[in-house]
């Protein structure tokens, strides 16, 4: 099973697909698979045909989703060398000059970078929300969403019953929301 | 409900032509990771054994916008690709279903006289 992923990436990375994108179609996949297994599913149940040949399945999927790297932009990247070279030369002699510079007059403080302040961003109140709402909501301002289900027959199916942080916290941008939603 | 389950080159003609709207179907009311629209087709009675997956179909249907998606943890597992139709993926769920029910019925009509039996 793991073995069907590997090849994926292994495809994947063949074709140019940009990490971050492969990775996330690789975790996902095998999320997919080992839940499938857990349940007694066969992967064949899972990929259909494509159970038996990675490679396609692979090539397939990247296609479709329209990820894989085109062949031009690859040999546009090819051509500019001789001017990456020159680049390279060319900071290597500032490089040299600075330090002569730098030997010659004195040592001076070194210059403190401004101290990186995190953004804080104000945890929305997203009680009683539908759940897909409450998703977008948080998702515009930068939140990403953890849920998990409660039965509660006084609440309508689908909404939300409980968040953590509570609104009006101040957390960093990106931070996780956690929330309880009615069954 | 009948279960297909047989790898059959028809069969995948005909799939083809309403796997798309087969997806946005069940992820109509509620939507869903990639393994469980393929329970939720099963459960219905439409088996992806002997097919192709599901998921260069999903990223075709993301890709023309029939879709939206959005990363989500459920139950303390990792966070999971949700898919849910979008605005034009419920209007082309609608048209497509309002086809293909008269496409069936005027199929079923030409086809309906012939007496056939499930061969082994």
């Amino acid at each position: 099973m793991s073995e069907f992923v590997e090849e994926c990436r292994r495809e994947w990375k063949r074709l140019g697909v940009p990490a971050p994108v492969a990775n996330e179609m690789a975790a996902d996949l095998a999320a997919d698979l080992k839940e499938a297994d857990a349940e007694g599913v066969s992967p064949e149940e899972v990929l259909g045909s494509s159970a038996f040949d990675p490679q396609s399945f692979a090539a397939s999927w990247a296609a479709e989703r329209g990820v894989i790297d085109h062949p031009r932009s690859r040999t546009l990247a090819r051509k500019p060398l001789v001017l990456v070279a020159l680049v390279l030369v060319l900071a290597a002699g500032i490089g040299v000059v600075a330090a002569t510079l730098a030997s010659e007059s004195g040592s001076d403080a070194p210059a403190t970078s401004p101290t990186e302040r995190a953004v804080l961003v104000t945890v929305p109140l997203l009680l009683n929300l539908d759940l897909m709402q409450a998703i977008a909501q948080a998702q515009s301002l930068g939140f990403t969403i953890e849920f998990s289900y409660r039965n509660r027959a006084t609440a309508p199916s689908e909404t939300v019953i409980a968040q953590k942080p509570a609104a009006g916290a101040e957390v960093e941008r990106g931070a996780a929301l956690s929330l309880v939603v009615a069954r | 409900m009948q279960c297909m389950t047989a790898a059959d080159p028809r069969r995948s003609q005909l799939l083809r032509g309403v796997l798309d709207l087969c997806l946005l179907a069940v992820i109509e009311d509620r939507p869903a990771y990639g393994y469980v629209m393929t329970k939720r087709l099963r459960d219905r009675g439409l088996s992806i054994v002997g097919e192709g997956s599901i998921y260069p179909l999903l990223g075709r249907l993301e890709r023309d916008g029939l879709v939206e998606t959005y990363r989500a943890a459920s139950d303390g597992g990792p966070p999971r690709k949700y898919y849910r139709t979008s605005r034009s993926g419920r209007r082309t769920l609608m048209n497509g279903v309002t086809e293909w029910r008269s496409a069936r019925d005027a199929i079923d009509a030409v086809l309906g006289p012939v007496e056939a039996e499930v061969s082994a």
